[in-house]
Parts: C-alpha cells; sequence; structure tokens
C-alpha cells in the first residue's frame, strides 16, 4: 500500500503539534509513523530570528532542507515557534542568496573569485593601516553572528589590527540593558531567567510589543495566566497591540515620558509599605548617579513624583499609577519585562535602573517568580556581542579594555602583546559612522548586519559609508548595505554552519550544521582567519580549524569569571538543549538565579544571612537610583506637532533581509505603512490607505496610512522593516549618553496628506 | 502543496467556539481542542501562491484567540513517495 505524500506530511505535522502538546500522536497508522522517521533527518538547532532562543529542528532530506518544527524538548518554546520561525528552511534557499563574492570595478559590483576578493580586501586594510593607522578600520558587527565568528573578528581587529574600532548592532538595541545591569546589579544581563514566568504572579511589561516581537514569551504568559488565574498583567506603552489581548491594565504613555511613571510607582510602594526593608538593608545603595545618597534622601527625591505629577507627564490617570503600584506590591512575586520602547531612548539606561529599583525596593529579586528581566532582539546579542565582548569598550568575559589587568589576561588567551589592546574604548556604533562620513574611518569590515538600514538619521550617515572601502559579509544580496560596498563576501547561513548562539536567559546553545555551504559561500570563521593570515598574523590564527577550536578558547576567557561557560563545552552542549551560565564545570548543571545561594560563586562567607549578594560589587549590595525623570531628546512642537515612534509587525524581521524572501509573510503587511489614530485621521483629513507624508527635521517619507485604535492620540508608529521605504531617514541619532544608544523610539514629526 | 500544523491558543472557554469557528476556513483542519484552550489544526495551501497569511488572518478574523504557534511545515513535492511493506 502506498502513502500518498500529501498524507505522510499530514501525518507529521499533525505528530509534531500532537507532541507539543504534550498529547498521543493523532495518527494510529504505524505506517505513517514510521514514515515519518523515513529518509528525513532532523537536526537541533536554535532559531535564527530574535533573541527568545526557541528550539528548532531542522529537517534535512537528500542533502537539502525539507522541513520545520519546534523543538519539543527545548525548554524555552516547548515545540512551538512563531510564524517568522516556521519559514527558516525557504530562507536558506531563497532567491536572494548570494552564492559567490563581488567586487566593485567601473561602480558596479561584478562577480570575482574568493582569492581575487580577498586580495583586494587584504590590499587595501594594509595600505589603510600603513598609511592612517589601525584606527582608521573598523569592524561593525552583529548579534545574529555566531559566537565564534565574532570572537574571531573581535580578537583579530583588537588585539593584532590594534583597534578598538570594534561594534555590534546590539549597540542600536540592548546597550541600555547593558549599562542599567551593570549599573544597577554591577554585571550584565538577568539574574533569573524564563524558568521564573511559571512562578510569576505579577508581569510589568513596559515598552514591549512581546505579541509580535517575542510570540513565544507571550504564548508563556498566556498559559501563566491560565495556570493561575490571579496572575495579572500591567502594561506600560504608548500604543495598543496584540499584547493588550492578556493585560489587566494598560498605561498607555506619551512616547519619551514614563520616567516619572516609574517613580512614582517607587513613591507610592514605599508609602503603602510594600517595601521589603530587611533586603534594602542587606543588599542595597543608594545614589543619585555622581554619589551615594541615604535611604532617606531617596525618600525625599521622591517627594516629587506624586502619582498627579507622572500621569501629567505622561498623559495619564493617576489613579492607574496607584493601582499599578498596589497590583506591583501586592503580588509575592514580580517579573518586569521591557525591549525596545524602554532600551531606544536617550535617557534608556535611566530607564532600565528605574525599572531594577522597583524590585530592589520590593525584594522581588533572585527567587522564584521575581525578575527584572530584559528581552533580547537578536538571537546572539547576549552571547557573542555582550558576552563576547565585541563592543569598543568590552573583552571577553564581561572585561573592558580601560583595565590593565583585563588586557594581559586577554592578550594572553589570544596570544598577543597586551600593548596590541590598545587602553581606550574605541568608537560607538554613532561616532564610528559618523567618523566615516569625515574620512576618519577608511575602511570597514561588515558582518552580518545591514546599517544602511538600520543606523538612525540614515541620510547624514549614508554618504560616509558610500566613500569607506567597504567589505561586507553576507548571506544575502542585495542589501542596503551589499548594494553600497566594495567588496561582498558570500558567507554560509543558518544550517550551513556550526556554533553557538547565547538568548535572553544567560542560555548558550549549540546549531548544527545539518546541509553544505550554498554555492561558493564559506563559513565567516574560516574567511576571518583566511583574512588574519593575508594580513600576516599566521601565527595567531592558524590553529583554528573548526567552530570548536574557537569555542575552547573562548571557555578560557570566561574562566572564573561571572559568566563562567568552562562547563559548556561543546560535546555537552550537543547532547542538551543549552545551558544557563554561571556553568563552571561540566558536571553543573546551570544557574537559575545569579547572585543566591544557587549561583556557584555566591560567597556564603562574605553574604553571611544576606539571601543575595551581589559579589561583583565591592560590598555585595545593588544600587537604587535617584536618577531625574528626562524626556525625549526632541520633543513636539509647533512646526513639528506629532510624535513619531517606530516598531515591528509580527511578520517581519529586522530589515526584511531573510524573512522578506517568504511570500507568504509579505502578504500579510505587503507595503509599508504609518499607523494613525483615527481620532488624528479624522481632523487630518486622512482615510484609510491614503499616501501620506510623514516629516521630520531630518527628511520626508511618503507612506500609506493605516487608520487603527492603537497608537494614542498625537502619535504615530512606523515599523522599520522595508527597505523600499526607508523609516529611519526620520528618526533622530541622539543616544543615551551612557550607552551611546540612538533614540529610535522618539521623535517630532508632522503628518500631511501626500 | 505546502502542509504545515499550528496550535491556535484560545481565552479560556473558548476553544471549542473558535474550532468550529476555523473549520470554515477552506484548506484548514481542525483535530481537536487539547488541554483546555489548545486546538490543532493543519493547513494545505498550493505553493506560496494559496498559503495566503493564514496566521494573521485567524488571529485578525475571530474574536477569543490569543495567539498561533506553527510547530511544523513542509512542502509536498520535496518528498518521495513512501512504501508500506
Amino acid at each position: 500500500m502506498s502513502i500518498s505524500r500529501r498524507n505522510f506530511l499530514k501525518a507529521s505535522a499533525l505528530t509534531a503539534a500532537a507532541a507539543v502538546i504534550g498529547v498521543e500522536p493523532l495518527t494510529n497508522s504505524k505506517v505513517l509513523a514510521a514514515a515519518i522517521q523515513e529518509g528525513v533527518v532532523w537536526h537541533k538547532t536554535v532559531c535564527r530570528l530574535c533573541g527568545v532562543g526557541c528550539g528548532v529542528m531542522l529537517g534535512v532530506k537528500d542533502g537539502k532542507p525539507f522541513g520545520i518544527k519546534g523543538d519539543k524538548e527545548n525548554t524555552i518554546n516547548k515545540g512551538i515557534l512563531c510564524v517568522k520561525g516556521f519559514y527558516l528552511h525557504r530562507m536558506m534557499t531563497a532567491k536572494n542568496r548570494l552564492l559567490h563574492p563581488l567586487v566593485r570595478k567601473d561602480g558596479k559590483l561584478v562577480k570575482a573569485s574568493w582569492d581575487e576578493a580577498m586580495n583586494i580586501v587584504t590590499s587595501k586594510f594594509k595600505d589603510i593601516i600603513q598609511k592612517d593607522g589601525p584606527d582608521a578600520l573598523a569592524f561593525y558587527g552583529s548579534g545574529q553572528g555566531q559566537t565564534e565568528e565574532t570572537y574571531l573578528a573581535n580578537r583579530l581587529f583588537k588585539g593584532y589590527i590594534g583597534t578598538n574600532n570594534v561594534e555590534g548592532n546590539p549597540r542600536l538595541c540592548m546597550a541600555s540593558a547593558v549599562g542599567g545591569y551593570i549599573s544597577s546589579f554591577g554585571a550584565d544581563e538577568p539574574i533569573g531567567t524564563y524558568q521564573d514566568i511559571e512562578h510569576c504572579n505579577l508581569f510589568l511589561i513596559i515598552g514591549s510589543n512581546t505579541a509580535e516581537a517575542h510570540p513565544v514569551v507571550f504564548d508563556r504568559l498566556v498559559q501563566r495566566k491560565k495556570d493561575s488565574p490571579s496572575c495579572k498583567i500591567i502594561f506600560i506603552d504608548p500604543r495598543k497591540t496584540p499584547t493588550n489581548r492578556i493585560v489587566d491594565l494598560h498605561l498607555q504613555v506619551k512616547p519619551g515620558y514614563d520616567l516619572a511613571i516609574m517613580h512614582a510607582i517607587a513613591r507610592q510602594l514605599i508609602k503603602d509599605g510594600y517595601t521589603d526593608e530587611q533586603f534594602i538593608k542587606d543588599s542595597v545603595n543608594f545614589s543619585n548617579g555622581k554619589d551615594p545618597i541615604t535611604y532617606d534622601d531617596y525618600k525625599a527625591f521622591l517627594e516629587k513624583y506624586t502619582p498627579e505629577y507622572a500621569a501629567e507627564q505622561a498623559g495619564i490617570q493617576p489613579g492607574d499609577i496607584i493601582k499599578a503600584a498596589r497590583m506591583f506590591g501586592e503580588s509575592p512575586t514580580a517579573m518586569s519585562m521591557w525591549c525596545m520602547g524602554v532600551n531606544q531612548r536617550v535617557s534608556g539606561v535611566f530607564l532600565n535602573n528605574l525599572i531594577h529599583n522597583l524590585h530592589l525596593l520590593t525584594g522581588k529579586l533572585g527567587k522564584p517568580g521575581c525578575d527584572s528581566f530584559s528581552l533580547t532582539g537578536q538571537p546572539n546579542a547576549c552571547g557573542g556581542v555582550r558576552e563576547g565582548g565585541a563592543l569598543s569598550h568590552l573583552l571577553p568575559g564581561h572585561r573592558v579594555v580601560a583595565n590593565e589587568q583585563h588586557r594581559k589576561v586577554i592578550a594572553e588567551i589570544w596570544k598577543t602583546s597586551p600593548d596590541k589592546i590598545q587602553p581606550k574604548p574605541g568608537k560607538h556604533t554613532v561616532a564610528m559612522f559618523e567618523a566615516a562620513t569625515k574620512g576618519e574611518i577608511k575602511g570597514m569590515y561588515i558582518l552580518c548586519t545591514n546599517p544602511a538600514q538600520s543606523l538612525p538619521n540614515l541620510n547624514k550617515y549614508l554618504p560616509g559609508m558610500k566613500d569607506t572601502f567597504l567589505v561586507v559579509a553576507e548571506s544575502f544580496h542585495p542589501t542596503e548595505t551589499s548594494k553600497i560596498a566594495d567588496v561582498v563576501l558570500p558567507v554560509s547561513f543558518w544550517g550551513e554552519k556550526e556554533g553557538v548562539y547565547g538568548c535572553t536567559e544567560r542560555r548558550s546553545q549549540h546549531l548544527a550544521k545539518a546541509v553544505n555551504p550554498s554555492g561558493e559561500s564559506r563559513w565567516d570563521g574560516e574567511v576571518l582567519v583566511d583574512l588574519a593570515k593575508r594580513l600576516g598574523y599566521s601565527k595567531g590564527f592558524e590553529h583554528f580549524k573548526s567552530p570548536e577550536d574557537i569555542w575552547n578558547e573562548y571557555l578560557k576567557t570566561t574562566a572564573g569569571t561571572d559568566m563562567d561557560l568552562s562547563g559548556a563545552t561543546y560535546d555537552r552542549l550537543k547532547k542538551v538543549r543549552g545551558l544557563v551560565w554561571p556553568v563552571p564545570t561540566t558536571d553543573h548543571p546551570g544557574t537559575w538565579h545569579r547572585f543566591t545561594s544557587g549561583d556557584p560563586y555566591f560567597p556564603k562567607d562574605k553574604a553571611g544571612n544576606r539571601r543575595m549578594y551581589f559579589y561583583v560589587k565591592p560590598d555585595g549590595k545593588a544600587v537604587i537610583f535617584a536618577r531625574p525623570d528626562k524626556g525625549p531628546e526632541e520633543p513636539v512642537s509647533a512646526e513639528y506637532p506629532v510624535a513619531l515612534t517606530t516598531g515591528r509587525i509580527l511578520e517581519q524581521w529586522h530589515t526584511m533581509t531573510m524573512t522578506g524572501q517568504i511570500p507568504e509573510l509579505n502578504r500579510a503587511a505587503p507595503v509599508p505603512y504609518v499607523e494613525i489614530n483615527p481620532e488624528d485621521a479624522k481632523s487630518w483629513g486622512i482615510k484609510n490607505r491614503d499616501k501620506v507624508k510623514v516629516t521630520t527635521k531630518r527628511g520626508s517619507l511618503v507612506i500609506e496610512a493605516k487608520v487603527i485604535d492603537r497608537t494614542r492620540k498625537g502619535t504615530v508608529m512606523i515599523p522599520w522593516h522595508w527597505p523600499e521605504s526607508l523609516t529611519n531617514i526620520l528618526t533622530i541619532d541622539a543616544v543615551d549618553p551612557g550607552s551611546f544608544e540612538p533614540e529610535y523610539k522618539v521623535a517630532a514629526c508632522k503628518v500631511e496628506k501626500a | 502543496m505546502i502542509i504545515a500544523s499550528m496550535i491556535v491558543t484560545t481565552q479560556t472557554g473558548m476553544a471549542e467556539e473558535v474550532a468550529l469557528q476555523l473549520k470554515r476556513i477552506p484548506n484548514l483542519t481542525t483535530h481537536g481542542v487539547y488541554k483546555g484552550d489548545n486546538i490543532i489544526v493543519v493547513m494545505e495551501a498550493e505553493k506560496e501562491e494559496e498559503m495566503v497569511n493564514m496566521s494573521r488572518y485567524i488571529m485578525n478574523e475571530f474574536e477569543g484567540i490569543l495567539g498561533t504557534y506553527p510547530t511544523f511545515i513542509a512542502n509536498e513535492d520535496d518528498i518521495e513517495e513512501t512504501e508500506e511493506k
């Protein structure tokens, strides 16, 4: 008897869904069950898209991508995926895959051999170093590169070429979260994990459209609310979004005016007696950002932040602030989650601090169901860039270039001279591209990212990028960046190479190589080693033969640090669904809550009776900050009376390099649009689908109007995905002074019918 | 032919009603309600041209749905016929 292909696949599909829910397979046919396994090899890997870290099984048949299913063994997603992850295997074979090197000749990108392309890069880089010094070169990486790739690039540029101009696009999305964690708790990344969700009864979501940007986390929130009917969700965001479906209280704030609310909640928590005074005494210091202050000083500082004051700032009702504070205070557990709405702000670090303040005041931290938990936008922003130290001021293992001892330790591991690593931080991302516009940076190697679409205030930076000798290592072409490159190197895509991703919850997971690289594409690590050898650094790089070789060296940089990954060997990572650091030995299970007795580095002798000891701080105490409330860099004005915010939609990711290749996803939102509140649309004489012109001080965009009750009156929102309609022409490049992250989330604009 | 499965999560107590509504979507079959509020659905579509935004459509058109989560997708054309022996 033959089984039709269709029935075979239906059985596979049903079995996958049933397994996720945890019910018996829905087909009784043994033949079908057997057929499901026949000829298809499923490889354990991790989703290539956002930072949630979902486990994915990539099916391969006859050496080609066959299908995708969620990994039901993975603790993060337990088998479910979002609609984007669903199409990963199709992205592997997308029409825009770049299959051979390209070099610019007579103004046009033409096909070249690898040797020709690499010779051009080598020759130009050597020339720049000789004439203008190493700081005339820069590397711009990505939270999507695998840790091994980012580590190699960091090692080459900082440790051998000798420039700290090493940045990555996490500067544009997560840098404020890093600044917040380091200043409040002493070390980057969350204290808890996703596991806290299942123990939590009060979620505070701020500046995150979780339902669309992190759908699998949203599903865990949905399930938690179902499992615990008393569980509540507070939502602070300028827009109504699909996240509202499960929200109990929405504070729909004016974009950029939410800092005062956090202070007002803190004030109310103190006034209503919801603070954990023993925890504060044991584990908290207070600061005004410059000097230490007392708890009483902090209370006095908060007096300004009455619910009425904060409500007026944010354009909401004072009663809702009191209600939010009481919900937070009354719940025995609380978990805050945030994303770009908090980080992409000129006061991003401050706002991160203020979120942490609520947890420190109430002691809702470092125990089941309690955490101040930053959501991440990219799959390896935490792993490769933050932990790998691939920003201009960092070194691997939560070290900094400014620290002599740190430079010595890393130089020894990197087999280079400590003098080669400069003590002065390099240029942060916006400064780096500004230096390119001034001709100070003359050559740049861009790995796996698309700054010609993703930088803010694009009109200012595009000319400099075009003038710079630009090398782009990409799996896809054309992108806005590859189009203006001088050399485009075709590199392997997800599924064609192995490596490690580190996701939001400090979990490092192994990605399998399931198929051979497409066309002439090569693994980024191989390309970087090749470049290092051609630049004359063979001795420092020739021992790297595989991703595992690089990972093993990287592990040495983490040994003994608060992010110890020594126990996360390739052998182990291939078997398990990731490990959560610190994981100091190969028999250590990983760490749920840092800075508590379950943390292998928790100093019991120093901690005494303290429940939490922040051992990365000199006295083991975290800091509550009395930060001033600060509005946006560019408030609305008579000339630009509307607040512009940017955002994301469910079906697309970043600059659409990958998701834009999937027709099913494109059809969900086929044209770029601006969301306009119905009341505004009426008063402006704009109807749904009218063409409108959105103008800021930096440029204009003609775009379709989507009249919908999502943004508050006086605010419009444009998703930033579409390359044919560059939203970032409009955005402002003012940066947070601590994190140097730009304020993509707030600008002033005017809207008129086109 | 593209074949995919998905779990549709609904608000408490609404799964049976939503499942009934989903049955009216062409090329979509429901395969029961499990563990309270989870509906298993299998979708079929001819190539790329017909599989139009199923999950957004479901999310937008039907009351009571909290999320749609794919679990499997494959293309019928990519696999050989299997013989039972």
